[in-house]
């Protein structure tokens, strides 16, 4: 598809490759210049700290939690909208957009506004002594407030695409509700699944607006790996900060190679 | 205006899509390259167009070559396989486009340019649809906006690729019948690729058969039927029975077939096959004969009946009248003795 | 009838209002609360003005700059073949992988006065971290993706053809891409444009490092936001964020808009 003349291609060619340079590649190889800037020693000290061992804790419980009810909500959602026709579907839809829409700020103060001391539930909290913002309740809220759409959104295409004749074949067939979806639509989205689930993640393990306002911000126990990365780096702990900035970052290539190698996947399947 | 295309060669990454292919056509004249899928017709249509660049050879439009013109300065009108319509326009827009994107100093006033959009929508018969887009309209519709839009340019010449192939029988032979009329009314050079041979045979002044990148042979319709250079375009025209030959005395022959009708010039003496067309053979029931009936069909006036031969590995096709058939008394199982007429000898 | 559809839909309907709808309520609650006379006393001081003032004017100028850089990068992807291109390819989605907190703290250092690219401009006399230039940055970067990847789709769908026509027609190069190809991505382009501005609008993580964070210079709303909630000022918090959040839910409906527009015009011609 050569359609354009050469000159104008090279050129053309050559603005993208720096636009992406200048924006995005250097940006990466910042990170991991910084983070090994003193030597893989100090790297992988940093990585061994207390407190960073227990900001990396806390992200994995949170994403775990958080990508597992999302999983199974969105896989219902995908369901419902995808395999029936009813009123208000679109509306529905678009509500379940709606969080990509929200300030991830927002997303915290919502539930600051709910749980906190000032918060609509707040004084009933404080007497039973459960803590939600501050403390794991509210940064999985809030991290599951912004993840909310991943898996549904990217379910429900592929389940669109593939109808219904499949399922009304195996209820026909006799197949219970569960069986029909564990036998006969499970294989058939799988890849997306996987693909929603790691999207899901990875936003979930890298959320910082919303997980900020509600964390509290208390090193050691209220503090994700993006919120660490913050305070070193306000503490001028450039190497540390990186470091633990280098391990997202890895984290995004790793769900992006898993991106690539799906679709190539799918391109051949 | 006349066209030639001169020792065309056309090389797709070592792909070798058309191979020295020489062409005339004539003023006023309606073409038409018939051909299998992927024999080129469309590559040399596309070189003749200026959208593709041969890698050998000239393009001369009344005599002086173009390959240094570009398809926007050329002038020519192209019609697209599927109609490329512009999907964001109106009718009126896309038959307009042409002349709204010339050079100020030559495009055409407001008003004549909506003119001109009438009169060509009046032309291909759509004029009530002016204000519809593309996705509102049919098939034949869709033809009929890409054929005004590429007159309204007043081409030098017109091309046409498959103009016909997506649509329907009878909206096919209608719009066929109008291109043949368009021709005549105009005078207009046009060629058309098509790889219907019915279609090339009855509205085209002359014929190109195509292959593999090749010309197997130029002429008019009756001319080519009649004397096909080759078994390919034998073929390609209709269906022919391959019949082996065996040769005495400089006669031609063969153990099951009657071909004592047909004589032969003497350069082809010694030749391997005779190609006979199934509405060329004699039938009769003969208890002595060699053939048998093991396939019988009747499609409204013609009878179509494969008889298996010893000695030939496909049946041989035979086509008559129905009416005939139940006079002679042939039905399957029925032992007949076949005759050629005519036959074409390579 | 497949079985299912009252549980996927009631439990789908059910989270979708534990997690998005009541906490998004209780937000418009309390905003409540503070009657109009309230609301706009927040809103109309010098300072959150100008932090609005901020944050929609730069989303609007990166999302601009974004339109041009998109298109280019879209281009380039659909319709040249070249070394690397895949590599581009993948580079595109980095913003959406990478967690924001990552890229404010490499872009920072890229651009503070002491970083590789802060010292060049530096020297023709341009500050960018620590200013609304640095915001700008910022929010390119996180922008730069979704004009790719919505424009990407309609460009590869433009069928050759239909610009060979035009040129037989005598349109020059760039008569087709005016009135052929701009035309059709015009829909996608928009889209693009909305998403990244509604994305910009609501940033947090990739900009308060680079921002400065200087009020009336260089702070933007969510910062302003999380700054009135740490001095407990809960109600002009919420004023700020549902003066954001109605900007979101207009850009959401420009979107829904936008898209159903694309449809039409890729409608089956
Ligand atoms: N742009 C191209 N690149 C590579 N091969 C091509 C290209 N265009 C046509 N060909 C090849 O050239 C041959 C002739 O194609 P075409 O002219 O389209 O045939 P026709 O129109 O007779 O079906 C085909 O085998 C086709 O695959
Ligand atoms: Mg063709």
């Amino acid at each position: 598809m050569n359609r354009d003349p050469l000159p104008i291609r090279i050129l053309l060619i050559a603005l993208a490759f720096l636009v992406m340079a200048l924006l995005i590649g250097l940006p990466l190889i910042t990170v991991f210049a910084q983070a090994l800037s003193k030597g893989w020693g100090e790297y992988v000290l940093a990585l061994l700290d207390k407190t960073t061992l227990s900001a990396i804790r806390l992200t994995l419980i949170t994403a775990l939690i958080s990508v597992t009810v999302n999983l199974v909500f969105g896989v219902m959602a995908a369901w419902a909208i995808a395999k029936y026709e009813f009123r208000g579907k679109s509306f529905l839809l678009t509500l379940i957009d709606l969080p990509f829409s929200v300030s991830p700020v927002i997303a915290g103060l919502v539930f600051v506004l709910m749980f906190g001391l000032q918060g609509w539930f707040g004084p009933a909290l404080q007497g039973t002594g459960i803590k939600i913002i501050f403390a794991l309740p509210g940064i999985v809220l809030a991290t599951m407030f912004v993840t909310f759409p991943f898996v549904a959104r990217e379910l429900i295409p592929l389940m669109q695409e593939q109808g219904t004749e499949d399922e009304e074949a195996a209820v026909s067939l006799g197949a219970s509700g569960f069986q029909t979806f564990f036998l006969v639509t499970l294989p058939n989205i799988k890849w997306g699944l996987v693909y929603g689930v790691l999207l899901c993640n990875a936003r979930a393990m890298g959320e910082f607006g919303a997980v900020s306002v509600v964390s509290g911000h208390i090193r050691g126990k209220t503090n994700t790996m993006p919120l660490h990365v913050e305070i070193l780096y306000n503490e001028y702990n450039f190497t540390a900060a990186f470091a633990v900035a280098s391990l997202l970052a890895l984290l995004a290539f790793v769900t992006l190679a898993a991106q690539s190698l799906l679709e190539w996947k799918k391109g051949h399947a | 205006m006349s066209i030639d295309a001169i020792d065309i060669t056309k090389d797709f990454d070592g792909f070798v899509a058309l191979k020295s292919v020489s062409l005339s056509v004539n003023r006023g004249e309606l073409l038409a390259l018939l051909g299998p899928s992927g024999s080129g017709k469309t590559t040399l249509l596309r070189i003749i167009a200026g959208l593709e660049w041969p890698d050998a050879g000239d393009v001369r439009i009344e005599g002086k070559s173009v390959l240094r013109v570009n398809a926007r300065e050329r002038g020519v009108g192209f019609v697209f396989q599927h109609y490329a319509l512009f999907r964001h326009m109106t009718v009126f827009d896309n038959v307009a486009f042409g002349l709204t994107v010339r050079t100020r100093h030559l495009r055409p006033s407001k008003a004549d340019i909506a003119k001109r959009v009438h009169e060509l929508l009046e032309l291909v018969q759509i004029e009530r649809l002016v204000k519809r887009y593309p996705s509102e309209l049919s098939g034949g519709q869709r033809q009929r906006v890409a054929l005004a839009r590429a007159l309204a340019i007043e081409p030098i010449v017109l091309l046409l690729d498959e103009p016909f192939g997506a649509l329907d029988a009878k909206v096919r032979k209608e719009l066929r019948r109008w291109l043949r009329r368009l021709n005549e009314e105009t005078g207009m050079t046009s060629i058309f690729v098509t790889h219907d041979q019915e279609e090339a045979m009855e509205i085209a002044d002359r014929v190109v058969v195509m292959s593999q990148g090749r010309i197997e042979q130029i002429g008019k319709p009756a001319e080519i039927y009649e004397n096909p250079a080759n078994p390919f375009v034998c073929e390609f025209l209709g269906s022919a029975n391959r019949i082996p030959l065996t040769w005495a005395d400089g006669k031609m022959a063969h153990p099951a077939i009657d071909l004592d009708a047909i004589t032969v010039r003497p350069a082809l003496v010694g030749a391997e096959n005779i190609y006979v067309r199934p509405h060329d053979i004699d039938m009769v029931k003969d208890a002595a004969g060699v053939g048998t009936v093991r396939f019988l069909s009747v499609v409204g006036p013609i009878a179509r009946v494969d008889v298996e031969v010893a000695g030939l590995e496909k049946p041989v096709e035979v086509d008559m009248p129905a009416h005939r058939l139940t006079r002679a008394g042939i039905e399957v199982g029925a032992p007949v003795r076949l005759t050629a007429v005519k036959g074409h000898v390579y | 009838m497949i079985p299912g559809f009252g549980l996927t839909l009631g439990l789908t309907l059910m989270w979708l209002s534990l997690i998005v709808l009541i906490p998004l309520s209780g937000l418009v609650l309390k905003a409540a609360t503070l009657g109009f006379s309230g609301f706009f006393d927040t809103i109309f001081t010098a300072r959150v003005l100008a932090s609005l003032k901020l944050s929609f004017g730069l989303s609007l100028i990166a999302a601009a700059i974004n339109l041009v850089l998109g298109l280019l990068i879209a281009w380039v992807l659909v319709r040249y073949e070249f070394p690397l291109r895949r590599i581009l390819s993948a580079m595109v989605d980095i913003p959406f992988a990478l967690p924001t907190a990552v890229a404010g703290i490499a872009l920072t250092s890229l651009y503070a006065p002491n970083g590789p690219l802060g010292f060049l401009f530096g020297l023709i006399g341009l500050k960018i971290a620590f200013t609304p230039l640095g915001i700008l940055v910022a929010l390119i970067f996180i922008g730069l993706p979704f004009v790719v990847r919505t424009v990407e789709p309609v460009l590869a769908d433009i069928d050759q053809a239909t610009e060979e026509a035009a040129a037989c027609l005598g349109a020059t190069r760039f008569a087709t891409f005016r009135r052929i190809i701009l035309p059709a991505i015009l829909p996608a382009l928009l889209t693009g444009f909305a998403l990244a501005f509604a994305r910009a609008v609501g940033e947090y993580g990739s900009v308060i490092f680079i921002a400065g964070n200087l009020p009336m210079v260089s702070e933007i709303a969510p910062l302003l936001i999380v700054i009135k909630l740490e001095e407990f000022e809960y109600e002009q918090a919420t004023a700020i964020a549902v003066a954001m959040l109605l900007a979101s839910l207009a850009l959401l409906f420009l979107i829904n808009v936008l898209q159903a527009w694309g449809r039409k015009r890729q409608g089956t011609g």
